[in-house]
């Protein structure tokens, strides 16, 4: 593994509205990925508003003051491409992906959703409708429910802690005015970066770019930022009653770091030695001695502000207990000794042979750049990436577990039949809660 | 200067070296420099479709067996073995085809060969290994089937569409069969279907033609050639009148699968299905999104299935519906929609949507090594030629209205419906 990784050569300009743009030309395939990107995410969802963010963002592509929904739409699949909206913690993003030849058309249409986007009533309205039956929806798909589940109940009162969807009850409270609002708000060309890669066809993008967003300005004073996140400071266990379900969905959360912290790579290793590969300690255990379940996974989630630290399995009902007693004492024991030279190296290597792997297409590396202004990591992480994951030491994996594994303090959240796991769960938490389903809708 | 639209592109974007060893492996190569990986894939020609009632879900078992342990590398091995040297594996299985693939940093191309080879030619089922992966698969129907939605229904509509055919039943098998699959079955499924002239290999990535060539001579040269698979009976008999069934489950709404007998992937009209499909509902634009999501709000989610298979198979359309939206209401929706496809065709519009979004999803699969590996291997498998791979996308092309017509007029023919409706209890 001796090649040089590195991001493709990048062309970055400022309009004088602050907005960045940066250009990575790639022959190849005639493809490009455009990402217009804003930091501003689903922490800055009003208190009393939760999902605001992403309902105010799927609005963009159901009209603007030039186009209706239809004609956005046509306007992007006719050619053969694709839009997505994804509203994550810390950022929203408007990604476009399409043949090169159509390049000026993506440009066209962010621009127009970005700066001018109609919100109209009508559209308000049958939105929320739609939202209200997806988040009822979710409550059959238990994997789902547990991931809303555990920032929910682990992370209380930060604004990282509800999921980017919301709740019934305040979406239902949702008005054009709120969207509005929030549009104003987030949407501002100083905290806009574009990114554009892929095979360009020639285009002058910085001029298309230039013609498009350069007249954009705020509306609105943009969000104060987010606090820092707090870890868990008791042994907090949840049931979510799903009476009908032979098998429970499982999640344990503990403390995290920042996604710039100087552990990431520490953590991304502990992780990755507890419950990264198929040969992670919680694998083996889990899965490959005693047949619990068919999956188990331990990572960080890491977000501008700090994050939290879970392991995710499911299994039948009737071993529930027997899962997380051995996820945690697997945990535990990974903490206690720290990991062995073989499974540093296994996880190391591992970690550094399939990180190209993130590096292939042009939505990948669109991706990338975003992280990287983001978050405020270095211009060198590709290109270090592999070194400092080996630089990781066995001690360094030890501290990390030490410091953020559920050990003394944790969330646990069981998506189940609370009838069978009530009792059950006693001896793994200072409260036992039971929680009704349809709360998390 | 920008370029002319629709730059063509050409069947040699991405070069193919052919070979097949004297045991009837058959090995495709793709070198390609752009990242340090490569992705290396094995495609068995056996599915759920090679099963018989009584052991149905081994094919399935079987892929996960085959992790578990051969002759040089023991229970455990494999995957230790691959994860030290940079790699990662997993696996699937369908109705027609088991494919294993690893993607892994290019220094470990001869590592990968020996751990393929090696359970190719000895995989091990030991009484203790086969009792852990039942368990794990017995989860992992409880998972994706007994607590899923549209798991259960499709369960349900592949025992309703077909009544014959093999791929009546699930590819993950009806619990009873995982609980009672032998050891003994399954070294006769090793015997009979992972021989070397029943596999092809597709690798694609960060190395030299020449050296992998040698490498996988060398490995796997010595494996004997085992007999023709057994013929599968394929025959369905003809569907003389619509199907109805019901799942009662405590869901929030109703959810809808009808499913209407299709083609085989090697039959000319595939690529007017597949327009027919995209058509249907790729984008927010399809027809049946744009009706039944947005304009009649009925439903949450509106999903289009022409699932490419061996043997003829089945077009399927899949219903998430809102709450309290009477799931005969939607139907009735959807058979206008079909029906006036079959009437009238597609807006020239429509047409043009679904092939432009048929092409780019074929070019963004070829971006990575894996997608182009799997593209390729599939093209092979299921339509007798790795080439058609950049050739659909011509052949999406040429796909006329009248073509789109016909096809739907003969596929949503009265008495040709299966419909699985989900009631919440």
């Amino acid at each position: 593994m001796n090649s040089n990784l590195s991001l493709p050569a990048t062309r970055i300009t400022q309009l004088a509205n602050g907005m960045h743009l940066v250009i990575a030309e790639r022959p190849g395939l005639p493809l490009v990925a455009v990402r217009l990107e804003l930091a501003s995410g689903t922490a800055h969802d009003p208190h009393s508003k939760p999902g605001l963010a992403e309902f105010a963002a799927q609005l963009l592509r159901r009209g603007t003051k030039t186009r209706t929904a239809d004609q956005i739409d046509e306007a992007i699949e006719r050619v053969g491409g694709s839009l997505g909206i994804d509203v994550d913690s810390d950022s929203t993003a408007l990604a476009a992906s399409l043949p090169s030849e159509h390049l000026p058309v993506a440009l066209q249409i962010l621009a127009d959703l970005a700066q001018q986007p109609k919100f109209a009533a009508s559209e308000v309205a049958a939105a929320k409708a739609r939202t209200l039956a997806g988040l009822a929806n979710d409550l059959d798909d238990p994997s789902s429910v547990a991931d809303k589940a555990i920032s929910h109940f682990s992370l209380g009162a930060h604004p990282y802690a509800h999921p980017g969807s919301g709740f019934s009850r305040s979406v239902k409270t949702f008005t054009r005015a709120d969207v509005v609002e929030h549009h104003a708000r987030a949407f501002g060309p100083d905290c806009a970066a574009m990114y554009v890669v892929g095979d360009l066809d020639g285009a002058d993008v910085e001029a298309l770019v230039q013609k498009r967003f350069g007249k954009w300005t705020r509306a609105a004073p943009p969000f104060e930022e987010t606090p820092e996140v707090t870890g868990p400071s008791e042994r907090q266990v949840i049931v979510v009653d799903k009476s009908d379900a032979t098998q429970t969905q499982i999640r344990v959360a503990s403390s995290g770091i920042p996604r710039n912290s100087p552990q990431y790579f520490d953590c991304m290793l502990a992780a990755g030695v507890l419950g990264g590969g198929f040969t992670s300690r919680l694998m083996e255990e889990i899965r490959v001695n005693r047949g619990l379940s068919y999956g188990v996974s331990s990572r960080f989630y890491s977000m501008r502000r700090g994050g939290e630290f879970a392991i995710s399995t499911f299994t039948k009902n009737e071993t529930v207990i027997e899962a997380l007693q051995v996820s945690l004492e697997t945990a535990r024991a990974l903490a206690a000794q720290g990991p062995t030279a073989e499974e540093m190296k296994r996880t190391q290597t591992y970690v550094n042979g399939l990180f190209p792997l993130q590096l292939e297409t042009n939505e990948q590396l669109a991706r990338m750049l975003a992280d990287l202004r983001l978050y405020g990591i270095g211009d060198d992480y590709v290109s270090s990436f592999r070194d400092r994951v080996s630089a990781v030491t066995a001690d360094k994996v030890k501290a990390a577990a030490q410091a953020h594994f559920p050990l003394e303090a944790y969330t646990i959240v069981c998506v189940g039949p609370a009838k069978h796991l009530k009792r059950a769960l006693e001896p793994f938490g200072d409260t036992v809660k039971v929680r009704k389903l349809a709360e998390l809708s | 200067m920008a370029k002319p639209a629709r730059a063509a592109i050409s069947p040699d974007l991405f070069p193919v070296h052919e070979h097949t060893l004297p045991n009837g492996l058959r090995v495709r190569l793709m070198p390609d420099h752009a990242v340090p990986t490569v992705s290396y894939y094995t495609f068995f020609r056996v599915g759920s479709r090679n099963e018989r009632p009584g052991i149905t879900g081994i094919a399935h078992l079987f892929e996960h067996m085959m992790f578990n342990g051969a002759a040089k590398y023991g229970p455990k091995e494999f995957d230790r073995v691959l994860e030290s040297h940079g790699g990662y594996s997993n696996a699937y299985t369908s109705n027609d085809v088991t494919a294993y693939y690893e993607d892994f940093s290019s220094s470990a191309l001869e590592k990968v060969i020996d751990l393929e080879s090696d359970r190719m030619r000895s995989l091990a089922i030991t009484p203790e290994t086969l009792k852990q992966e039942r368990e794990v698969v017995k989860e992992e129907r409880r998972l994706r089937t007994d607590n899923d939605i549209l798991g259960m229904l499709d369960e349900q509509l592949g025992a309703t569409l077909y009544l014959a055919h093999p791929y009546r039943w699930p590819v993950i098998g009806w619990m009873g069969d995982i609980e009672r699959i032998s050891r003994e079955d399954c070294l006769a499924f090793f015997r009979t279907y992972y021989a070397p002239n029943n596999a092809t290999l597709f690798v694609c990535g960060d190395f030299d033609s020449d050296v992998a060539l040698t490498l996988i001579r060398s490995h796997y040269g010595d494996i004997p050639s085992g007999p023709d698979a057994p013929e599968v009976p394929a025959y369905e008999p003809p569907q003389k009148g619509e199907r109805r069934a019901q799942v009662r489950y405590p869901a929030q709404a109703a959810a809808v699968a009808m499913g209407w007998h299709a083609p085989k992937a090697s039959d000319p009209l595939t690529p007017v299905m597949d327009v027919l499909q995209y058509a249907l509902s790729a984008g927010e634009g399809a027809l049946l999104t744009k009706r039944l999501v947005y304009q009649d709000e009925l439903a949450v989610n509106v999903m289009v299935d022409y699932g490419w298979r061996i043997d003829p198979g089945a077009f399927s359309v899949y219903l998430e519906l809102k709450p309290g939206v009477d799931p005969k209401k939607a139907e009735v929706v959807v058979e206008k929609v079909l029906q006036g496809v079959a009437e009238k065709g597609l807006a020239s519009a429509d047409l043009e949507r679904a092939k432009n979004l048929l092409r780019s999803r074929a070019l963004r699969e070829l971006a990575t090594h894996n997608g182009r590996a799997h593209a390729y291997g599939n093209a092979e498998v299921f339509m007798g030629d790795w080439r058609l791979a950049l050739k659909m996308i011509d052949h999406y092309q040429a796909v006329t209205n009248a073509q789109v017509k016909a096809a739907a007029k003969s596929l949503f023919a009265e008495g040709a419906k299966n419909v699985v409706t989900l009631v919440p209890s």
